[in-house]
């Protein structure tokens, strides 16, 4: 870091430490503290009342499922909870705050000190802390209209309750922190939060970046990058943002504290501000609100009904259900595939067949449809019964995707009625079996006399005229045995 | 002390332009409040729990059910001249609040 001139962005020269700042739309009907509904896509200005538009001599009233959620997160991200749930003034004007402030939480977060653990790409796990996660209300959404001299204002999300998670400075790459992100976003789905759409909006990430000269050095200065709402995007502008920095240190200079956006098109940060312009946000105690209790017992109850975490499901499936683990790595990455697995395993179905039958055919009919698992007519009981017959041998796997189609096709039709209808049962039966074979061995004597002569080789092409006799229904296993005997 | 600084860096974080006459006139009002609430100031608290709400007793928070305003748009939009297409017009500006932090 002297003044003279060298070539900068030698890759690994500079370490950089992360922190992302997460926003969650918690999955409520209603607003945070007014009644209107809270939902995307609605004609501008439909979900409003004059609470949310802040008229004259309203008054909020606590939303108490946005409590019970953000709980709810606040355990499934490792935190603690607080006790007592204190809302705060964060006062800043913009148009799309209609009260001149938001009410959030400043410093008595409802949930704070969280160990959050993940995995990497590499599989090894990471364990990084949570410095606090607290409920704010959402602001509402500015347009701005191409070629117009105007900005156009929806009030909808206005007051949608969040959830704000600040990670500690623990990150140490792009790569990390998009892990991090992802395993967070999994987690808060698992836990049934939030449906964190990126696109929605529901799922947001700002990130703080700094770059220092080793990896026991003290922090440096700090940036942060607003707005990354893509996972595409968080590592691509974490990259960028540490280039420009290492730029600026290699020059000899210092980086400025600032407000960074990142422009998807010119892959550059840019900056929105620097810290002259950062607010002053003047929070006091909301006073039209009292404090509310988050009583010890009812944490205790949330925690027991908390759905079990991804990461849990995965040593599941793979200590108990003994998948492999891509399998298992398949079925929790997408939550509806696994929680089809474990009803169909519900149902009475093993659990290896299951999830091999769910992944290929279950898979292949959704994507067929362009359907969700649970638009679906097929259901977990009804793979459950296909696999069964599977399992039992009274079925060829290549039969059972023809099956699988007719009982997406046919909700009404029981399985088995579906099976026998298209002729695709395996016939198994020892004593039917038997006749077959009896009837092969009369018609192909002679191959069977060069068979006892000492071709044993010839024993194949005796099994294929049996499987061929019973026109592909026979289970081999059944007439491998049969033929055996009858040879013997 | 208000000084002019302060009322320029009041005025900017209220997003508020302030003419130069508007801004004396504020220091004078500014003042007055300022010397309202020192009278406050002989109240003593040594050993006084700060309040920040009047009633002590833990607050009850409402059922998560949807109720619908009547005809928010009309009623609520009519409050204002500034409406186009069900949105509120504004003075273009850069981006949400999201912006903000
Ligand atoms: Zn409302």
């Amino acid at each position: 870091m002297t003044g003279t001139a060298t070539p900068h962005s030698a890759p690994g020269r500079w370490f950089p430490v992360i922190g992302l700042e997460i926003h969650v739309q918690l999955a409520t009907a209603t607003k945070m503290f007014c009644r209107c509904e809270a939902r995307y896509g609605a004609p501008p200005n439909t979900l409003v009342c004059p609470v949310c538009t802040a008229q004259p001599g309203t008054l909020p009233v606590l939303n108490a499922e946005a409590v019970r959620l953000g709980v709810l997160a606040g355990l499934a991200i490792g935190c603690e909870i607080d006790t007592v749930l204190e809302f705060d003034r964060k006062n800043y004007y913009y148009p799309d705050l209609p009260k001149g402030y938001q009410i959030s939480q400043y410093d008595r977060p409802l949930c704070h000190d969280g160990r959050f653990a993940f995995e990497l790409p590499d599989g090894s796990r990471r364990e990084i802390t949570i410095q606090r996660a607290h409920l704010e209300e959402d602001s509402g959404k500015v347009i701005h209209p191409e070629g117009l001299d105007l900005s156009l204002v929806d009030l909808n999300r206005a007051g949608t309750p969040l959830l704000e998670i600040v990670s500690g400075p623990d990150l140490r790459s792009p790569a990390e922190a998009s892990a991090y992100l992802q395993a967070m976003r999994q987690t808060l789905r698992y836990a049934g939060v939030s449906d964190c759409d990126m696109e929605k909006g529901s799922f947001r990430c700002d990130a703080n970046l700094s770059l220092r000269p080793s990896e026991d050095a003290p922090f440096g200065t700090r940036t942060e990058v607003k707005n990354l709402n893509s996972f595409r995007f968080v590592e691509a502008a974490l990259n960028a943002e540490i280039e420009r920095q290492s730029a600026v240190l290699d020059a000899g200079g210092t980086v400025i504290q600032a407000t960074l956006g990142f422009d998807p098109d010119s892959g550059l940060t840019t900056q929105l501000r620097t810290k002259e312009e950062v607010h002053d946000y003047r929070y006091f105690r909301e006073p039209d609100l009292p404090a509310f209790a988050v009583t010890a017992d009812w944490i205790e109850q949330l925690r027991g009904v908390l759905p079990e975490s991804p990461v849990a499901r995965h040593q599941r499936y793979v200590g108990v259900f003994a998948l492999a683990p891509e399998h298992a790595d398949a079925l929790v990455a997408d939550k509806a595939l696994g929680d089809f697995l474990d009803a169909t395993v519900d149902a009475g179905a093993s659990p290896g067949s299951a999830a091999r039958w769910i992944l290929s055919e279950v898979l292949r009919l959704a994507n067929a449809a362009k359907r969700p698992l649970d638009e679906l007519a097929i259901t977990p009981a009804r793979v459950a019964e296909v696999v069964a017959l599977v399992d039992a041998g009274q079925l060829s796997l290549q039969a059972s995707r023809h099956l699988a189609t007719a009982v997406e096709g046919q909700p009404e039709v029981a399985v088995r009625e579906l099976a026998e209808a298209l002729d695709l049962l395996q016939v198994s039966g020892a004593d039917e079996l038997t006749g077959v074979v009896r009837e092969v061995l009369a018609v192909e004597a002679d191959l069977v006399a060069r068979y006892r002569g000492g071709k044993t080789e010839l024993f194949h092409a005796l099994l294929g005229a049996v499987m061929k006799a019973s026109r592909g229904k026979a289970n081999p296993g059944t007439v491998r045995e049969l033929l055996e005997r009858e040879l013997a | 002390m208000i000084d002019p600084d302060v009322v320029r860096r009041v005025a900017g974080l209220a997003r508020l332009g302030l003419s130069p006459e508007e801004s004396e006139t504020t220091i004078t009002q500014l003042q007055g409040i300022l010397e309202h609430f020192e009278v406050l100031g002989e109240v003593e608290t040594e050993g006084v729990e700060p309040l920040a709400h009047a009633v002590d007793e833990p607050g009850t928070p409402g059922a998560d059910e949807i109720l619908v305003f009547p005809e928010p748009q009309d009623t609520l939009l009519s409050l204002t001249e500034h409406a186009r297409e069900g949105f509120l017009v504004v003075q273009r500006i850069l981006g949400d609040s999201d912006a903000e932090g």
